[in-house]
């Protein structure tokens, strides 16, 4: 066959391999829906579980990952925010900026299962806080510091040079530079940061899983030693117990849910970041 | 004002120190107990010996096996996306990607559970699905999105003129695409995997519910349809029942640092890879 | 009477190249010095080295005395901020935040002035650089929506709001078009009665037009 043949059939060949990876996402949406039907009805969301979570609803796990999630949040951004700052505003050198560079990527590769033993150890074992959802929530705090820091670097960035030129010119101190310029200019940032921390908080179970959680026995927690249940790891018991479909069809179902929350954070924090930014740009 | 950002910077540089520093200071015990044959062991009864061989290994042939599976791949979706699509399209595919790299490694591990390790005990007739090549089939599709959203950026940095200097020339676009852009996006190529390595080393809980978590080197050493074991599937298994203090616990932490110090090595070159985008 | 500037063996350096060497000279009280040269010769280096603009540069070195007002502005006591408003500097292209050109006019003293007197300032202000009748009944919409030559004067406006007695001003007219220009050309003379101005262009004409004294500037090589 000649070449041009050739390569349009590889040309070809190429679209129908990009078509099958972009619709992906479609098929592993599809077959969590498929396979989580026969546990999905209309109580499943607020319906406690029962029988060892072989049969009701997911609604005490639900709100144990967002507990989670938004305690992470609560505690990573006035670190991931006074930190950047510091390095974008305050911070001289360059070696510096590259060493907490290299410590932000390196937070960001580790495994996370490593956040939880670690973690565990420091705030559940030396800070005595115990297997709480307050461990747990500092140890995810930790680990998507990187998330949120990335997000408002970038808007931070992205801000003209010449701002920051004129808000020196006339006299203003770094702090007002901040309060004024930049963070009015740069929140969007913020606000990406986080729901991507928050998706990311959601979907993590290796972090959590002896440090936070518990099966069963517990539905709201009521003091800060309390663990949780969550989506997650309820998901996880139940899949290693995969005796038969039912059972596994909870689990499935909890996936649906857990699936949809991460998927909806991350839309929304695109939504909100152009959104946003056409309005600070204005 | 400056004091208050300062702290909570330190804040940050000290999360980051205090995870090393802990890992370093728990595996102590350990390996002044067994020294270098902690990693050359091949046993691991708790309360006896420890022996990290079997995990070492497991990790290693699962991550290598993932990226052969996912670079050909990743290199054709990211040929097609950077060379032949719209900029719409594109912006579409990188939207998937990033939702796809997004989705919760436990929803992996069921699926895993569910669909691929009975297809890989249908098709190749085994006994228990659970095996090394089924954890790197998984891997693999969890990879795919960072690896292939890199190696495309990668692509696209390769400055305009070169595709105008090729196109000009009378090169078909396929060509301009293989031989000119694909060469020049090496690096970054080079850094996407490397990158996509350092995630797949790093994943518990999709590998722990599917790889079989035997903690043996598979007979022979090639037989990537036997169970195994990787580390953070061991660590995700064994973690819960001894945690804090022990031999058992120290050894764990070693294993974790090991973990560790191989993931940031790979993530570091991997970075250095992707700064140098293209060959100058 | 003491002059406004003193230079005094200025040498700047960025790294290894030598920006500005050993250059001395005086600016007088309530004057307007033009410093001209071609481009690249350290005009726009030796205006931001008086209001302490370099300092976030790295590799910045300076060498030699600039005393403003008889104060040497490079004392490790001198507090940089208030020397900025001090020194007033107006860039080549006029920068106005996203905000209302009242908003924008009060930048800089936001929090400095009450409530009551802010309306008088802006009007005052505004006025001085030959814009409140244009804009008198807009004050609340966006800045950004003035044509580039009022966004220049806007910028005037919002420095002389801060109180400098001394105005830098780096190629003001650049990017303006010629009736802009002779704008702020008269702008220059009028204010030059209460404030010392320095003023770097490339263009000879308004050198000589506006300044009472000159500045040439060589290429360091």
């Amino acid at each position: 066959m000649n070449s041009a043949t050739f390569e349009k059939g590889m040309v070809f060949f190429l679209s129908i391999l990009t078509v099958l990876v972009s619709s992906l996402l479609l098929i592993i949406l599809a077959a969590v829906f498929a396979r989580g039907l026969p546990a999905l009805h209309s109580g499943f969301l607020i319906e406690a579980s029962e029988d060892f979570g072989r049969a009701g609803g997911i609604f005490y796990q639900l709100v144990g990952t967002l507990i989670l999630m938004t305690g992470a949040v609560l505690v990573s951004l006035p670190v991931a925010l006074g930190s950047v700052i510091y390095q974008t505003q305050y911070l001289k050198s360059e070696t510096g900026k590259e060493i907490c560079r290299q410590v932000a990527q390196m937070l960001n590769a580790t495994p996370t299962i490593l956040f939880g033993l670690v973690g565990y150890l420091f705030f559940g074992v030396y800070l005595e806080a115990g297997v709480s959802w307050v461990t747990g929530s500092l140890i995810l705090a930790v680990m998507i510091l990187p998330t949120l820091q990335v997000s408002i670097r970038e808007a931070i960035e992205a801000l003209p040079d010449q701002y920051q030129d004129t808000g020196m010119a006339l006299g203003l101190s770094p702090w007002s530079q901040i309060k004024t310029i930049i963070i009015p200019q740069c929140y969007y940032g913020i606000i990406t940061g986080v729901f991507l921390g928050l998706a990311r908080a959601a979907g993590e179970t290796a972090a959590i899983m002896f440090a936070a959680t518990t099966f069963s026995g517990i539905r709201f927690p009521e003091s800060f030693s309390d663990p949780v249940p969550t989506l997650q790891t309820h998901m996880l018991v139940l899949t290693q117990e995969a005796a038969n479909p039912e059972t596994l069809a909870q689990a499935w179902g909890a996936g649906l849910v857990l699936l949809s929350l991460v998927l909806f954070l991350t839309v929304m924090a695109w939504i909100l970041r152009s959104r946003l930014k056409m309005e600070a740009e204005l | 004002m400056m004091w208050i950002f300062a702290g909570l910077n330190l804040i940050f540089l000290c999360c980051a120190g205090g995870l090393f520093f802990f890992l370093i200071f728990e595996s102590y015990p350990i390996l002044k107990l067994q020294g270098i044959d902690f990693w050359l062991g091949q046993d691991w009864w708790v309360g006896e010996t420890y022996g990290a061989l079997p995990m070492l290994y497991g990790s290693t042939l699962v991550t290598a096996l993932a990226c052969l599976l996912v670079l050909p791949l990743a290199l054709a979706v990211a040929i097609f996306t950077s060379e032949f699509l719209t900029s719409t399209s594109r912006r579409f595919v990188k939207a998937v990607l990033e939702l796809l790299a997004g989705v919760p490694g436990i929803v992996y591990g069921l699926l895993g559970v569910s669909f691929l390790s009975l297809w890989i005990k249908d098709v190749f007739g085994l006994l228990d699905g659970n095996t090394l090549a089924t954890a790197s089939c998984l891997l693999a599709i969890m990879i795919l999105p960072t690896v292939l959203t890199l190696s495309e950026d990668a692509m696209r940095a390769v400055p305009a003129e070169y595709r105008d200097n090729a196109l000009g020339l009378g090169l078909s676009k396929w060509q301009t695409a293989t031989a000119v852009v694909l060469p020049q996006a090496l690096p970054g190529i080079m850094g996407a995997i490397l990158l996509g390595i350092g995630r797949a080393m790093g994943e518990t809980i999709a590998v722990m519910l599917v790889v079989g978590s035997l903690d043996r080197i598979p007979n022979p050493w090639f037989n990537i349809f036997s169970s195994a074991q990787t580390i953070p599937s061991k660590l995700g298994r064994e973690a819960a029942e001894s945690i804090g203090e022990g031999t058992h616990w120290s050894a764990l932490m070693a294993l974790g640092l090991t973990l560790f110090i191989m993931v940031l090595l790979i993530n570091f070159i991997g970075n250095r890879f992707l700064k140098r985008r293209s060959i100058s | 009477m003491n002059p406004a500037i003193q230079i005094k063996n200025l040498t700047v350096t960025y790294g290894s190249i030598k920006v500005i060497d050993d250059f001395s000279c005086e600016v007088k009280e309530n004057s307007v010095t033009a410093i001209i040269g071609p481009s690249g010769c350290g005009k726009s280096t030796l205006l931001r080295s008086l209001c302490r603009m370099n300092d976030r540069i790295e590799g910045f070195h300076i060498a030699g005395q600039v005393l403003v007002k008889g104060e040497n502005i490079y004392h490790p006591d001198v507090d940089v901020y208030e020397l900025r408003r001090r020194v007033g500097m107006i860039f080549q292209k006029p920068c106005v935040f996203p905000k209302s050109i009242f908003e924008n006019v009060l930048f800089g003293v936001k929090h400095k002035v009450d409530k009551k007197d802010c309306e008088s300032l802006v009007e005052r202000v505004l006025t001085e650089v030959n814009l409140w009748e244009e804009v008198k009944d807009r004050l609340k919409s966006l800045a950004t929506t003035l044509s580039v030559g009022q966004q220049q004067r806007l910028a005037i406006a919002r420095t002389l709001a801060v109180g400098p007695k001394i105005l830098l001003m780096d190629e003001p007219t650049s990017s303006l078009d010629p009736e802009s220009t002779a704008a702020i050309e008269s702008l220059i003379e009028s204010l030059k009665t209460h404030h010392t101005i320095l003023l770097v262009t490339h263009l000879h004409e308004q050198a000589e037009k506006v300044s009472d004294n000159l500045i040439f500037c060589n290429i360091i090589k």
